[in-house]
């Protein structure tokens, strides 16, 4: 588990990666016009809740060691990227 | 012996600058946009780079100095503090700049750029073909460029007037460009086609409105 833990923020950021970059371009192809921006928002913010939740500490004493401060920081980690790097998806220009 | 060579090399690097086909040497404002980018890209990574090498002579000049700082801190400072601030710096620069060089707004004239193996075919605005790989635009004003492709995917590049775009086919890909004065601007294929792609040159004319209007009316 802590393993899975490990890699699961940035698992979960590529996955949002991927899934913004497809419907970016799949909105513009079908001309989905001002439904595209909220459906972005939308995912935006879908990508954001479990990688919020993997960024808090489990709970007090539950678990300890190495890993679990590694799997920790990678998920903060993890959550920044995506707060970051999908942020343009709420203001960039969509489609040309 | 150095500096003999060092100096010799200045200008060796500075011809890099200009030429028919230098994004460094931009005519309009769109290219104007993607110099001022490269030169921000530039100076920001010059500026990290000597601040690593002084962090490095550091460890061999003050290592008592370098020592005080313990693991926390050069991972928290060169890992987060240092990167972060810069990488959203030239990420925001690299989107004000971009959004303005996209087709928006009051449309203006608009030619055709049709790419096939390997020659680029232009057309007016009004439908006709233009000759000898040669696109002809007014000066001092925005127009777009419908670029397309016949076979495989090229790409339609005049460093000097803006950003590079490819012609896909089966698909109509739309570019901005402006050129500041009349002139000759060199374009070339920048996405590689098949054999004949290093010679598939083009070039773009830019005329006075004068002029354009002329050569516009000589065709009809």
């Amino acid at each position: 588990m802590p393993l899975v833990r490990l890699v699961a923020g940035f698992v979960i950021w590529s996955a949002g990666f991927v899934v913004l970059y497809a419907v970016q371009a799949l909105g513009c192809a079908y001309g989905w016009g001002d439904w595209h921006r909220p459906v972005l928002i939308g995912l935006y913010l879908l990508a954001l809740a479990p990688l919020s939740w993997l960024a808090i500490p489990a709970r007090a004493g539950a678990e300890e060691g190495p890993l679990h401060f590694a799997a920790l920081w990678a998920n903060r980690a993890a959550l920044l990227a995506a707060v970051l790097i999908f942020m343009p998806v709420t203001f960039a220009s969509l489609c040309v | 012996m150095f500096k003999p060579v060092a100096l010799g090399a200045t200008p060796l690097l500075l011809t890099g600058c200009t030429g028919a086909l230098s994004t460094l040497d931009p005519a309009g404002p769109r290219a104007a946009n993607l110099a001022t980018l490269w030169w921000v890209m530039l100076y920001g990574s010059a500026l990290l780079f000597a601040l690593v090498i002084a962090l490095f002579a550091m460890a061999y000049l003050r290592p008592a100095w370098v020592a005080r700082i313990t693991p926390v801190q050069w991972i928290v400072g060169g890992g987060l503090v240092l990167p972060i601030p810069i990488l959203i710096l030239l990420t925001g620069t690299a989107l004000v700049l971009g959004e303005q060089l996209l087709p928006r707004g009051d449309a203006p004239l608009r030619f055709g750029a049709h790419a096939e193996r390997w020659q680029w075919n232009f057309t007016y605005p009004d439908g006709r073909e233009m000759s000898d790989d040669v696109l002809h635009i007014p000066a001092g004003q925005p127009i777009d460029v419908a670029v397309s492709s016949a076979d495989v995917i090229h790409s339609f590049w005049v460093p000097r007037l803006g950003g590079k775009i490819d012609a896909i086919p089966g698909h109509e890909n739309l570019i901005r460009l402006e050129a500041d004065e009349p002139g000759t601007y060199w374009g070339q294929c920048a996405e590689y086609c098949g054999p004949g792609h290093d010679s598939m040159w083009f070039r773009i004319e830019a005329h006075t409105d004068e002029d354009f209007t002329a050569l516009m009316e000589g065709g009809q």
